[in-house]
């Protein structure tokens, strides 16, 4: 996986672009694939078949189960809506997991069908944290630039 | 229930087809030649002709030892078995920022939670999370 930093701030800042409400949901979707999964990962490290059980987390049926669970914590006027936010954000978590270069096969796409997995990579997952900086810093402009113009508009008569 | 009869079923389907690690290094004579993928696996130790690996509670020879490998570092390998069990390095790729991405990953995870928890607090009598009164966020 690449950082859960450029996981979530390219998909963020497009997303606030277009003024999308309930932006801690998406953000939750862009990170779920991850926080689900990494930490059986970590503890069942030297449990050789735990992949069996952490791999299928990165796999599209799963992840849309997964969002219909979540998507239960929330109530009835929000359901709908925060399901589908789950799951835009999962599977750009998914599209960006899926580019990315491993010598194991750790990404199912057609998981429970076939373990058919994506083919070698672009990058691998260390890259992205040389394209934070630029991210970063057109982030922090962004927002700059954002908090000026509401400024400017409040000071005008 | 329907996740974990979905990883039952991998498990059961998938482990009945793959050579796994243990299978090929419990008997190298009958794999040799076989090219196995390592992901993440952490260097112990660095000799000239070659270097030890920690990899799924197995300790292995891999050689030639590729350059700027250091101890504790990750790599990432395809290695081909040879018949007395070490692993020839036909492709390498060391995760040098392997840290500083878990690091930069915990920010966004504290960044995340914080931007939820603002927001919606868990009410454990519904089990639902409701949304915090306005001015209060």
């Amino acid at each position: 996986m690449p950082d859960l930093l450029t996981h979530s701030l390219l998909p963020y800042f497009l997303f606030r672009l277009q003024k999308l409400r309930d932006v801690e949901i998406l953000l939750l979707g862009l990170i779920l694939p991850d926080i689900l999964s990494r930490p059986f990962s970590y503890i069942l490290y030297k449990l050789p078949s735990a992949a069996y059980f952490t791999h299928p987390m990165h796999s599209p049926i799963v992840v849309l189960l997964y969002c219909l669970l979540l998507s239960f914590l929330f109530s009835d006027r929000h359901r709908k809506r925060f399901f589908f936010l789950l799951v835009v954000g999962s599977m750009f978590h998914l599209a960006l997991d899926y580019l990315q270069i491993n010598y194991d096969s750790a990404y199912f796409p057609f998981f429970p069908f076939s373990s058919w997995h994506s083919p070698k990579g672009l990058f691998w997952p260390e890259d992205s944290l040389a394209l934070l900086p630029p991210f970063a810093g057109i982030f922090l402009i962004a927002s700059i630039v954002r908090l000026l113009i509401k400024r400017r508009g409040k000071t005008k008569p | 229930m329907v996740i974990l009869a979905l990883c039952l079923y991998s498990y059961f389907n998938g482990a009945q087809k793959v050579r796994t690690f243990e299978r090929m290094i419990g008997n190298p004579q009958a794999y040799a030649g076989t090219i196995f993928p390592f992901s993440y696996a952490r260097v112990i130790e660095v000799q000239e002709n070659g270097l030890f690996v920690y990899y799924s509670r197995q300790q292995v020879k891999a050689f030639p030892t590729p350059q700027g490998t250091e101890v504790s570092c990750k790599i990432s390998f395809l290695g081909e078995l040879q018949s007395d069990g070490t692993f020839r390095i036909a492709e390498y790729h060391i995760h040098r920022d392997h840290t500083l991405k878990i690091f930069v990953s915990l920010i966004a995870l504290i960044f995340v939670f914080t931007l939820f928890l603002r927001r919606f607090k868990f009410d454990p009598h519904r089990f639902l999370f409701q949304e915090r009164p306005r001015g209060h966020a």
